[in-house]
């Protein structure tokens, strides 16, 4: 069985571009689903559960950190590998993530072959 | 800012924008030689704007030709440009703006955050011009965009106001 991803981001182009970009990984993918804010998220992830969630941290409604922290407080989602993706890359806006509760860290903009690095790190977790 | 200070602020302008184009939507542009004005240039028919404020504060803009969208957009999303719409043009324009300002204030620190990204601002500026002039100075990085579509030569510029 593939691996089931959601991607977060209110752009509808950095969406299709990251799906874009995960089908070139050579990743076994069994479905992608997206949402466009942090609630949006959320609601989708109750439904349909995924193994990795991909999100921006800057989005209107919901931003991507609240958005983790919701995430983290619920124990069955304990499992999911979350990924920031975001323009924002210091390093005092790595920690706060990890501090949030993202296990990986993607700076825009970004390559196949840096998708596919952060990936097989998160996976292995 | 000195000579010097602002030749690096140039340089990671032009870094970024290659940066983003390399990864993300492998469009052929060359670095001109950027230069300081009194105000924003809007040579093109579309711009982008952020906001931004903080350690750092200032406006960044992207003033392009709809063809240099068109062709980074039809790339970027993998589908052929006479199938590009004006909402995902915006939305290109909007990521490229956010993109490269958030890349050079990284590289002006990579420690802390510099500043507080505003939401990026798109338009036709032949139609709703920007009623806002400059708040000082504007560093102007032009760039030559060479289009396969066309098979012509076009200019972009990416423009930098520092409080």
């Amino acid at each position: 069985m593939g691996l089931k991803f959601l991607i977060v981001d209110d752009s509808a182009n950095i969406r299709a571009f990251v799906k874009k970009t995960l089908g070139l990984t050579g990743l076994e993918i069994e479905r992608i689903d997206e949402a466009t804010d942090g609630i949006d998220g959320l609601l989708q992830l109750a439904e349909n559960p995924v193994d990795v969630v991909l999100t921006d941290i800057n989005m209107p409604n919901m931003d991507g950190l609240d958005m983790i922290r919701k995430i983290r407080e619920d124990p069955k989602f304990a499992s999911i590998q979350i990924v920031v993706i975001s323009t924002e890359g210091s390093r005092e806006k790595i920690i706060e993530a990890v501090k949030c509760g993202a296990n990986g860290y993607l700076k825009k903009p970004f390559g196949p072959e840096e998708v596919l690095d952060i990936l097989k790190e998160a996976i292995k977790k | 800012m000195s000579t010097r200070d602002n030749r690096i602020a140039g340089n990671f302008v032009v870094e970024s924008m290659n940066e983003l184009l390399e990864k993300m939507a492998f469009v052929n542009i060359e670095p001109r030689e950027p230069y300081w004005t009194g105000d924003f240039i809007f040579e093109k028919e579309l711009a982008g704007r952020l906001f931004f404020s903080g350690p750092v504060s200032g406006v960044f803009l992207i003033n392009c030709s709809a063809q240099f969208i068109r062709e980074a957009t039809s790339n970027l999303l993998g589908i052929e440009g006479a199938e590009v719409n004006e909402e995902q043009l915006f939305d290109t324009l909007k990521e490229f703006v956010n993109m490269v300002t958030g890349s050079v204030l990284h590289k002006m620190d990579s420690e802390k955050s510099l500043a507080k990204l505003g939401i990026p601002e798109c338009r036709n500026v032949r139609v709703a011009p920007f009623d806002e002039s400059a708040p000082c100075e504007v560093m102007v990085c032009p760039f030559t965009f060479y289009s396969i579509t066309d098979n012509a030569e076009d200019a972009l510029f990416l423009e930098i106001a520092l409080r």
